[in-house]
């Protein structure tokens, strides 16, 4: 297919190109010269090993102050003094106003239609997950009234002229029922609908939602509430300020009359256990394995992090090594975590050559095995742990990443004293500790594996020992049969 | 031979930077705290140039190694070069064996690890805990003096780069689009030509890249950028120790190139398996550096406004689903491109019209208070990328630092009789290329062209 293309555009760019003038070469071929001159003392003995790595430093200390708003907005704040700027975020846990199966799909549709910012309004977004939705924004120092007041136009208000409103539905809609035949979008709802099913609002995938703007305007009035909210300030600002501010801008915000009801947790995962959405529009093979972990509160979650970070978080870990550098099956390998409040996910995936996607797949099946089977070595456990910690840290380096970070982390149930003491924790975590919970939730029946692409490239798929491929369609939502 | 004498010191720029940002002309001035970062640059006697931005407040610090070389310096028939050796540079050198640079990045807890080719350069990037720079500083400087080149590696990196592109190009809507445009932009005469039919990395020989890395990998031609929690004179110091005795010729002159040029008002139709019809508009502008390219950067801000003239003019109408314009700025010219996916049933052609009137009407009713809003906005935005040690020494290590260090001042003398006279003088529509995609699932998602016409 690719020859095919390039041919096709070579023949229609040189065709284009002979009738044009003779070109003229205005750069010369390289000068391809030698080197001359002095040789450098490559044998010096500086030079022959790296510089003896120096004891980690301590981790960057962080003061959490916080205060409730008379309606019940629990606010955090985070001073930063040593750059002049400050940023904000309103994290809300939609779980409560959620029940409904289609819940996922409308938060996805309410951000795209009341929670863009309208025409003049800088340095501000807001978007929702199966998780919550959040609206951020950031400023100079001085800039707290004007970030806060943005904040609360975006979460509380409509602002943007009535038919701009209408014109975001509509747009939101076809968007919507276009990308079930977006290889990258089917892949990762293919992906949740396998672990959380998909009548639940962490998997829910609907081909058939039309939501009219009443009904994202009800889910709004139900979820956006102040219990069930946390707001977030970071950066060079006092809590007194922060304090002055939040309450010019949300102490109105009144909690509703009782508490909304917790979300229930998704079922366990069960039916397919390898699945397949056949396309042609990529000609790579797309392909993951999936599973379920902890809860970000559970004390194997510093373990787990790790895990994920050794099999696929960087350069030197173990699927990157093997299945990209080694076996050259695949141009990108990573992994992630996704947490929820009730559990979390865990992949492992690459885009495949598709001739090798198969072969690819196994060896991120023979990655997990392995640690399965024997705890990782210390270097590679020290590797991943400086490797997390450093991300972490990385994270902590700009308002705005401290501010979504602990917002999103709170509403996961976790203090924020705890959240900042991920790092310690992760640097705590022993190799028998990594084995066990690689056996505990990588069990090789916990695995769900997911491929997106040619079905020419899959026939040999059950090679995997995962059962007969189930095929879907890019919504996760009909299983088709098998390939 | 060591070329271990003391740094000869070029204090080319060492200032703190007050950034006030003043609004347009006729607008209302707004301030912005001050902020004072320190920047320092020297130059070893090898000639490589030493960019230090020290800060005792941030946690981390950042190394970006530029060589002043990318896919604009690949030789005819050897396309792609630049970004091959690039990635052999990740492949070891004489003291680090294979795979050993990731690890021993991983061992000092350092991230952010990437290699970039652009048109004009290479980046090598990573980010460590301040107390391991001296391991960062070894790696480049390993890298730098004694890279381990073999078949094998060659092999391999064509391998990845071949996949990599298929992601880039042939698996994304749009993949082949921007290189057919750039085709048109820049005449075959040009570095930036792309011909999307044609590579040259199947032909690319080891002794290719040896010679590659001979003449353009030298000191003289490299730039050492630190940003973040160190100490200014000890890291000066380390980079005379891991550097210093480096050697390498000067790079080759290139040579100078027309300002600018006019093209033939080419009309490109392709054909893909994509979702909906697609329009990219592009012109041809000046480099990096001219007055004309940075009122084009304000331009394409206010055009993009995130409900500005463009969404009003096309998806508040319901002709596009998505819309966006930007400038991309280089060393040896610019293009200024504007891309649309149109609606269900919306003819490219009607997309067409309307961008066009759409870029007419900027230059003759532009207000002070969208000018005032595009630079307030990338003020702050400039502003706040400067937060962070990787931010400071990627904007060090882009070309525009060349012009002021820190970039905060870059729009101050641009307003609306500025930004008009540039679309005027570069945005004209006999002077642009248009591509437009029509959405047929018997093509692949990259594109295909099916037929290119010059109109009067």
């Amino acid at each position: 297919m690719t020859k095919r293309l390039l041919a096709l555009v070579a023949s229609v760019l040189l065709g284009a190109c002979a009738a044009q003038p003779p070109a003229r070469p205005l750069v010369p071929p390289l000068r391809y010269a030698g080197l001359d001159g002095h040789a450098p003392s490559e044998d010096a003995p500086f030079r022959a090993s790296p510089p003896a790595l120096a004891d980690e430093g301590p981790l960057p200390a962080v003061t959490v102050q916080s205060f409730a708003l008379p309606g019940s907005l629990r606010v955090l704040v985070v001073e930063r003094h040593g750059f002049p700027a400050l940023a904000a975020q309103l994290e809300t846990d939609i779980g409560p106003a959620d029940a409904g199966d289609v819940g996922g799909v409308l938060a996805g549709m309410l951000s795209s239609v009341f929670l863009r910012p309208p025409e003049g309004v800088l340095q501000t977004s807001g978007g929702c997950g199966a998780v919550g939705c959040f609206v951020s924004s950031r400023g100079a120092t001085g800039d707290l009234d004007d970030v806060l007041g943005r904040m609360a136009d975006l979460a509380l208000s409509e602002r943007a002229p009535a038919a701009e409103y209408d014109r975001r539905l509509a747009t939101t809609i076809k968007q919507y029922e276009m990308s079930g035949a977006d290889p990258g979008q089917s892949f990762s709802r293919v992906e949740r609908a396998l672990l959380f099913g998909n009548r639940h609002a962490y998997g829910s995938n609907h081909k058939a939602v039309r939501p009219s703007l009443d009904d994202l305007r009800d889910l709004r009035r139900r979820a956006f509430v102040p219990t069930s909210s946390v707001l977030v300030v970071v950066g060079d600002v006092t809590a007194d300020e922060v304090k002055a501010s939040a309450e010019r801008h949300f102490g109105s915000w009144t909690a509703p009359a009782g508490p909304l009801a917790a979300p229930a947790p998704p079922p366990d995962a069960s039916g397919a256990r390898i699945a397949a959405f056949h396309t042609r529009a990529i000609s790579q093979v797309l392909g993951a394995v999936v599973a379920r972990g902890p809860t970000r509160r559970d004390p194997d979650a510093p373990a787990f992090q790790l895990l994920v970070e050794m099999l696929g978080g960087s350069p030197g870990s173990i699927a990157f090594q093997e299945v990209r550098e080694d076996m050259e099956a695949a141009y990108s390998v990573g992994s992630s975590v996704v947490w929820y409040p009730t559990t979390s996910a865990m992949a492992l995936g690459g885009s495949f050559e598709r001739g090798q996607a198969i072969t690819g797949m196994q060896g991120l099946l023979d990655a997990i095995r392995g640690v399965r089977d024997a705890a990782p070595s210390e270097d590679a456990l020290a590797r991943a742990k400086r490797t997390a910690v450093s991300k972490s840290r990385r994270a902590f380096e700009t308002n705005e990443g401290i501010a979504a970070s602990l917002a999103h982390t709170v509403l996961l149930g976790v203090t924020p004293e705890a959240a900042f003491d991920f790092p310690r924790q992760i640097r705590a975590v022993t190799s028998a500790q990594v084995q066990a919970v690689a056996a505990r939730y990588l069990d090789v029946a916990r695995l769900h594996v997911v491929f997106v692409g040619d079905p020419e490239y899959l026939v040999t798929a059950q090679a995997l020992r995962f059962g007969m491929p189930m095929r879907t369609d890019g919504w996760g939502e009909r299983w088709i049969g098998g390939t | 031979m060591r070329l271990g004498a003391p740094a000869h010191i070029r204090a080319l720029f060492a200032a703190g930077v007050l950034f006030a940002l003043s609004l347009c002309p006729d607008s209302e001035a707004r301030d912005l705290p001050g902020l004072s970062l320190p920047v320092e640059q020297h130059a070893l006697a090898n000639g490589l140039h030493v960019v230090l931005a020290p800060d005792p407040a941030v946690d981390s610090a950042t190394v970006i190694v530029r060589y002043d070389v990318g896919s604009g310096d690949d030789p005819t028939g050897k396309e792609g070069l630049a970004h091959l050796v690039e990635h052999m540079m990740f492949d070891g050198s004489r003291h680090v064996p294979h795979g050993e640079y990731w690890r021993w990045i991983e061992r000092a807890g350092g991230s952010g690890i990437n290699g970039t080719t652009a048109l004009d350069a290479t980046r090598y990037v990573a980010n460590v805990p301040p107390e391991q720079l001296p391991l960062l500083l070894w790696l480049e400087s390993d890298r730098m003096g004694f890279p381990v080149l073999d078949e094998d590696g060659l092999r391999r990196a064509k391998t990845l780069i071949a996949d990599e592109m298929r992601g880039k190009t042939g698996d994304q809507s749009m993949g082949w689009v921007m290189p057919v445009l750039f085709s048109e932009l820049f005449p075959s005469w040009h570095p930036y030509h792309m011909d999307p039919g044609r590579s040259g990395l199947d032909g690319i020989t080891l002794a290719d890249v040896r010679a590659f890395l001979r003449t353009w990998y030298a000191p003289r031609n490299a730039w050492l950028f630190v940003a973040g929690k160190i100490d200014a004179a000890a890291t000066l110091a380390l980079a005379e120790k891991y550097f210093g005795d480096l050697p390498g010729d000067a790079p080759p002159v290139r040579p100078g190139l027309p300002r600018s040029w006019r093209l033939p008002h080419a009309r490109i139709v392709m054909g893909a398996g994509v979702l909906r019809d697609r329009v990219a508009i592009g012109w041809p502008a000046p480099p990096l550096g001219d007055p004309v390219d940075a009122a084009l950067d304000v331009a394409a801000a206010i055009l993009s406004d995130p409900s500005g003239r463009l969404q009003r003019a096309l998806l508040a109408k319901g002709l596009v689903v998505s819309v966006h314009a930007g400038e991309s700025s280089q060393s040896r010219g610019s293009a200024f491109v504007i891309s649309a996916v149109t609606a269900d049933g919306v003819p490219a052609e009607v997309v067409e019209d309307a961008i066009e009137r759409t870029v007419d009407d900027l230059a003759k009713t532009i207000t002070p208070e969208e000018c005032a809003r595009a630079r307030s906005e990338w003020a702050t935005t400039a502003l706040l990328r400067l937060q962070t040690p990787a931010g400071r020494a990627s904007h060090l290590s882009s070309f525009d630092s060349a012009l002021e260090p820190w970039g905060l001042h870059k729009y101050d003398a641009i307003g609306p009789g500025e930004i008009a006279s540039a679309v005027r003088s570069v945005l004209a529509p006999s002077n642009r290329v248009s591509v437009v995609v029509h959405h047929d699932n018997r093509y692949p998602t990259g594109g295909v062209v099916l037929s290119r016409e010059e109109r009067p």
